[in-house]
This record gives structure tokens, sequence and C-alpha cells, in this order.
């Protein structure tokens, strides 16, 4: 069966997202056996004249359209053969689809009258099919309407979520020196996600399996803003996921799941507090300083774990200082300040 | 003969077998036709030759209520050949099914059905001046490919097209130099005189000079249009307490027009034929419509979709619109847009109606009141049929539907259109009870009175009135003339 007018490869790596065609996502990916997942992305990812629909649904975001995938993954899983092939898949998909044309289940989506499935399949395609697929870049005047952008994070390492935000969703940022479109919205690894604009500040968000996949190996991710009004597209750079460090060494004497190798670790003044500063590349949200009975939040941001001791230290001095994480209970025992 | 003015006509009483009301494309072919059965018949029309100054036309204002406009005015034709002077000159018949009663729609449906019709719609065509009315009902066109399949209770059904004979000029000359035929303009009918058994004996007209015409007469025959033939009616029995349709509940109920609704865009392949081609007497123009069957079961009011090309689809819906399972298509076709646009049937509804307003017009009869309404019912058929229709595209791999609008009672109150047919005023039915005119256009307990015009319409299906109209009044000519009763 024809599938469409586009040659199309797997997954994630759809439309040119990564950079390099030795892309550690990509090979992540293509050893994998076609699973229903990377079928059902696959058949989404040939979608032609989906990035008109990108303002159809305001509650779409990547997480509503990973429950969406997951929907459809469980209805599709539970028919038997459908996912034996492509054509299997799309064969299954059309009577799915007039099996609810018949039925009546249907939703407006960009005005069409269009059956529940392809709704779906439409919604699912916003994710794994980017804007830029299907844009006219020709006018590259026009494509060039940021000014000296500049975004983060530039990277983070394997397992490591980035700019980790209070819900778990890892955050981008790109400011520019004039104000971006209000249409305007960051794509990340060859996918267009939740965007929140703020002239000429928009920040974006990642959720779900696409924020597991992107971190589950070293790779590179392409950052480029997309005026959804006009088909503007502009590269702003790439993040890059690094090579996770070792592990740190918890009390009891065993690689750490959360927390990698532990480097300097040192006081510092800021704004008459005291600021515990602890270098790592790594560190689960949540996890806690422990002094003697006292328990104190820290913040990670990057490459060091900080924590407020202002009022602390004073009193603790003599007692050993551990980092612990209530969740894995992993403790470490820091090392001495520097 | 014609008398161009009440003045003309030498005596101011008129004998005749037949007198008719009102020269539209009813009253001209009715009486036409009683004159070549042998009858001798004097047609009376309120216009003149060409159109009314402000004087006359201010005869035709009246009050509209409810929450749509309508436009009384402009919808009307107040001179020789009548509505016929501005009609598009659309032909089709109704369909068997708008004759049949419909249990999910309220007052549906015909006293006769449509095989007592069809031989009339022939000679309907020759006075719409239709060479070709072949309507594809048993063979596909040769266009057919140019066409969408016929599945999933979709069919193609076919207008055709009069040039549009305007009956003022087409039949002007046959009026004058027809035997037993004399017409006289400028003569208002104003009031009806009856008989202490109902049987009505003369009918006045007026003109604006104050000249007054009485035409007595065997028979008599309401053609002033769907509007007119209930507010004349309803003005004599207002004056006349011996009519005998005084007490008819439906008089001036019922009143419909085809309901336009912008469905919105079809997204499907290029160069479809569902627009006007031909030409003359070829003229076709292929609509969708619903099957028959499909409207009983899915409880749809009748109705067709017409698409017209836009010149211009975005790529995106273009791109969109290729994906395989939105339309089957091979590398060469291209994705074109089509503007989609309805023709539907209202259902009759009483509270849509004309009464008598108490202001009096120049004439002295009582001006009119519309009130234009809807069943609510109607909206959810109307939805009914788009999800159809919407459906229909989809299991063909036709291509997409793009709605405009939801369907609700807002929008529709909104967005709704006319189509400036004035229907079901003086609907037939089989008893007093449910209308006002009988299988043969009689009004009820009216020995001698009749009404021809798309007001006994007490469905109305999607085609345009004129031809079913013009078969009506053949068919009423042929009555009056075989008739033994009164005469």
């Amino acid at each position: 069966m024809k599938l469409g007018r586009r040659n199309f490869t797997s997954g994630l790596v759809v439309g040119g997202a990564t950079v390099g065609a030795a892309s550690t996502v990509y090979q992540y990916l293509s050893r994998r056996p076609r699973a229903p997942r990377d079928l059902l992305v696959s058949v989404a990812s040939q979608m032609q004249g989906i990035h008109g629909f990108y303002k159809a649904d305001p509650s779409w975001n990547p997480a509503s359209a990973i429950e969406t995938e997951n929907r459809l993954l469980e209805r599709l899983e539970a028919i038997p053969g459908a996912f034996d092939s492509e054509e299997m898949l799309v064969t299954t998909l059309q009577a799915i689809m007039h099996a609810e044309i018949k039925d009546g289940k249907t939703s407006v989506l960009n005005q069409l009258v269009l059956s529940q499935t392809e709704a779906d399949l439409i919604l699912l395609a916003i994710l794994y099919a980017p804007a830029a697929k299907n844009v006219t870049t020709t006018d590259n005047a026009k494509n060039e309407f940021a000014v000296n952008p500049k975004f983060g994070p530039r990277n983070t390492v394997v397992g490591q979520v980035f700019n980790e935000q209070p819900d778990g969703h890892g955050g981008i940022w790109v400011v520019t020196d004039k104000a971006l479109p209000a249409t305007t919205k960051i794509e990340f690894a060859g996918q267009a996600i939740k965007t929140t604009w703020r002239s000429n500040v928009v920040t974006g968000a990642v959720y779900g399996d696409l924020l597991n996949k992107v971190i589950s190996t070293t790779g590179e991710y392409e950052v480029a803003l997309l005026n959804t009004e006009t088909g503007g597209r502009q590269v702003i750079g790439s993040m890059e996921i690094q090579k996770r460090p070792p592990p740190a060494i918890t009390e009891d004497g065993e690689d750490s799941t959360v927390f990698c190798e532990i480097g300097r670790v040192q006081m510092g003044q800021l704004d008459d507090k005291s600021i515990l500063t602890i270098k790592t590349r790594c560190a689960p949200r949540g996890a806690r300083i422990l002094i003697g009975d006292s328990s104190i939040e820290t913040k990670f941001n990057h490459s060091a774990i900080t924590a407020d001791l202002t009022d602390i230290v004073s009193s603790n001095a003599e007692n050993p200082w551990r980092l612990f994480d209530p969740i894995s209970g992993d403790t470490i025992i820091l090392p001495a300040l520097n | 003969m014609l008398f161009t003015s009440i003045a003309d006509v030498p005596d101011s009483t008129l004998e005749t077998d037949c007198c008719v009301i009102g020269a539209g494309p009813a009253g001209i072919s009715c009486a036409t036709e009683l004159a070549n059965r042998g009858k001798a018949v004097v047609l009376l029309e309120g216009g003149g030759l060409s159109a009314p100054d402000s004087r006359a036309l201010d005869l035709y204002r009246g009050v509209v209520s409810g929450s749509r406009q309508y436009p009384l005015g402009p919808s009307r034709l107040r001179y020789f050949g009548g509505t016929s002077g501005h009609w598009g000159g659309w032909c089709r018949p109704l369909d068997p099914i708008d004759f049949s009663p419909k249990p999910h729609i309220p007052n549906s449906g015909w006293p006769i059905d449509h095989s007592i019709l069809a031989p009339w719609y022939q000679d309907a065509h020759r006075w719409l001046q239709i060479d070709n009315p072949d309507y594809f009902d048993r063979e596909f066109p040769e266009f057919f490919d140019d066409l969408l399949p016929a599945q999933h209770g979709v069919v193609t059904k076919y207008f055709r097209f009069s040039p549009p004979t305007r009956f003022g000029e087409t039949y002007l000359s046959t009026v004058k130099e027809q035997s037993g035929l004399n017409c006289v303009l400028n003569a208002t009918a104003v009031k009806l005189a009856c008989a202490s058994d109902g049987t009505v004996t003369s009918v006045t007209s007026r003109s604006l000079n104050g000249d007054e015409l009485t035409v007595r007469a065997r028979h008599f025959v309401v053609a002033m249009g769907g509007i007119e033939n209930a507010r004349f009616l309803l003005s004599c029995a207002d004056q006349n307490e011996s009519l005998p349709w005084r007490d008819l509940d439906w008089l001036g109920r019922g009143f419909m027009d085809h309901a336009g609704w912008p469905v919105g865009q079809v997204l499907a392949r290029a160069n479809l034929r569902y627009r006007e081609f031909g030409e003359s007497p070829d003229r076709v123009m292929p609509v969708l419509a619903i099957d028959e069957e499909i409207l009983k079961s899915e409880k749809i009011i009748n109705c067709c979709l017409m698409l017209r090309p836009v010149p211009k689809i975005s790529g995106i819906d273009s791109d969109y619109a290729l994906n395989p399972w939105v339309t089957k298509l091979t590398d060469q076709d291209e994705i074109a847009g089509y503007r989609a646009s309805m023709i539907w049937e209202p259902s009759p509804c009483r509270t849509s109606r004309i009464t008598l307003s108490d202001e009096r017009d120049e004439l002295g009869v009582r001006r009119l009141n519309l009130h234009w309404d809807f069943n609510p019912s109607d909206f959810e058929m109307l939805d009914a049929a788009i999800s159809h229709l919407n459906r229909y595209l989809h299991l063909t791999h036709s291509g997409r539907l793009k709605l405009e609008k939801p369907v609700n009672k807002k929008t529709m109150a909104a967005r709704i259109g006319n189509g400036w047919h004035h229907m079901g005023t003086t609907r037939m039915s089989a008893s007093a009870e449910s209308g006002v005119v009988d299988e043969n256009c009689r009004i009820h307990r009216s020995p001698n009175v009749y009404v021809a015009g798309s007001s006994v319409f007490p469905s109305v299906g999607f085609s345009n009135p004129t031809l079913t109209i013009t078969a009506l009044s053949c068919r009423l000519a042929a009555h009056i003339a075989g008739s033994k009763g009164t005469t």
C-alpha cells in the first residue's frame, strides 16, 4: 500500500531533526525491533498537511499527545495482526476510522469533521512530523525571524532531566533581542513542543516519552524556532546529551542510581546568605542535605547542587554532612569543604 | 383578448366559466389550459405588464415577525408573468418520497402520490421550454466519471434548466390570442361573494384608479402566489362569514421556503462536475442527495448538496487531503476545494404563518403579517443530513468536509438562506382538519374555489417549485374542464 508521497524514516529522526546521520538517537531507535509504537509513530509521521493543525486544538501539548499515543496503542494492540506490518497498521486504522464514522464518533479539528481516531492520529503526527517538513524554506529572510537568539540549556547528561521544572518536565528557553511573533513555537528534536510566549522570551516544555527518549542516551538535538503562522523556521543551535559521569558511591559502598560523582564542595556568601555548592552533573529532584538532625532542601542547576545553610552551619559544623535522596534512599557522605 | 385596465373592459360585470385570479406561472398556465379545453376564462392580474410603481408596490407591504427577516417585497413580482420574471430556471420534479408521509416529520406528505402528478410534469416541461426532461433516474449519464460514486446512501440527482421562461414575455401573445380567454390587467381581486351554500358566485376586483370589475363564474382559481393566496382567502373570509373555509385551521399556516445552508467546503479530487454545465436543451446540474431509504431510516429531511469549485484552496488543506485515508488518488490527481451549499426542505410548521393585520392597503384589503418559523427538529435533521454526507465522503474516500459553522439554532437563525419560494400556506390534505385544499386543489368545504401555486405544497422536498406548480396547474385545468360538479 502506498502510504504517502514522502519517504520516511523511523521514529524521532523523521524530518532530519537530529544532527548528523550517526545520531546516537537514530542508532538507539534503529536497533530496536519494529515495536508497535515505532510502527504507529512511523505511520503518523507520514501524514501530510499536518502543520495546518498546530492551532487546531488549544489543549494540545506533548503530554496530551503522548496520552493519545498510549490510548491508540492500547486500542490497536487489542486487534490481532494490527502491528504485523505498516500496511496492516494502516489497514487497521482505516477500518477503525470507518467504524467510527459509521457510528458517528467524530471530532471537529481545524473545522474538518474527522473520525476520533483520525483526529488522534493528527494530534500524534504533530508530535512526530515537524512543521518544517511541510514548510517551504525558500524565503530565507522570512525564516530569519528571531534576532540574535540565545537559548539554554545547551547540554545535560544521560538520565538527567535538563532544566527540570517542578512537575518534572524539562524546560528550554530562548531569548532574542527583539519581540518574537506570538505564533512562535520551539521545535526540539524535530518536534514542535508546548511553548509559552512572552514577547522576546519563549519557553518550551519537554514531557514524558519524548523527554525520556532524549535523555536515554547521548546525542545532539536541534533547537529551532517555528513561526506557525508563516511556516518560517530558524535553527538556533543544538542541545547535547553527554555521557553520564560515573556514579557517586553511597555510604553503603554501592553505586548510586541517582547521584553522579561529586566534585568540589564549598561554602560561599551570596546576599548575606551562606550557600553550599556541590559540583556534580546529576541529581534527583527533591534531594536534601542532612546535617545532624537538620534536613535542608536543595536545588540543582545544571552543574551543581546548592543549598541555603545560613541558619545551619554554625551549630552543626562538627557533624558529618550527607546528600540524601528520599525516593531512592541513596545517601552520599559529602567530602570535606574545600 | 387582453385588457390593460378595468376601464377598457366594456362591461362592469363579466360572465364566464372560470375565473383565474393571478397571472403568474400558475395562473397563466391554468387559464390557458382551461381555454384550450373549451372553457371561457377570465384571467385577472393585479399588476400591469411591467414592474409596478411605488404606489402599487405598497399593496404588498406587510410586517415580518420572528427571529429572521424575510424579503416580502423583493421576493414577489406584481405584474403579468409574476415571479417568473426573476426566477433562475432551475427545474426538477419532486421526489417520490416528498409525497409520502414520513413518521419523523409531522404533517408531512401529500394526499396524492408521485405517479398521479407524473404525467403532468410532461406538460409542465413544455410550458417551461425544457426540451430534455431527462433526470437520469435509470441510466448513468456520460459524465458519470466526473461524479462521486453512488454508495453508502448518497446518490447524484440532477436539475434541468428552463431558459428561464419569462411567462410575461413568452406567453403574452398566447394569452392575447387564445380563444375564450380574456385577461384583465391592473385588476386586483379584493373580495368574493357567495351563495348561502358557500358556492362562490363572483369576485370583485379593483384598480388604484377606483375602477371596479365583477366577474361571475362557475369556478374560481386563486393563483396569486404563495403568500397572497393565503392573504386573499383570509381576507375574503374575514369579510364574508358565509365562505366555507373560514374555519380551516391550517389556512395561512405552514409557510415554508427552501432553506439554504452554507455547509462549508468539501476537499475532494479536482474536476468534479457538480455544477451547471452544457448548452440548452441539455443543460444539467448534478447535486449530491441522500437516498430515500436513508432519509426514512436515519430520519433526515430531504436535501441536496451543491458543490461549486473555489478558485484556490490552502496548501495545507490540499496536503492533508492527499493522505491515503482521505482520498483515493493517483499521482496525477489533484485536490480541489468545493464550496458546499445545502438546499433542504423545512418541515411543515404550524407557527410559521400568514395572518392579517389591522391595517388596510389602499384597496381596502387587510395587510399581512408573516411569521417565518422553523420546527426545532429541523435543525437536528439538518445536522443529521450533514453528518450523513460527511460519513459518505469518509467511507468512499472521496474527501473531507470542512464545516463553516456548527449547526444549531443560533447559527441557523443568523445564517440561514431562503429561496424566495413561498409554499405551504394553503396546504393540500386529505381532510379539512389537516389542510386547506383537497387532492384536486379545491378548497375543503368549498364547491367551486380552487387554489393554484406552491401554496398548496404540504411538503416541499428540495426541488425548485415552478415545475411542480405548472404541473399542478395543468392538472387542475384538466380537472375543472372535465368536472361535472356545479358546471
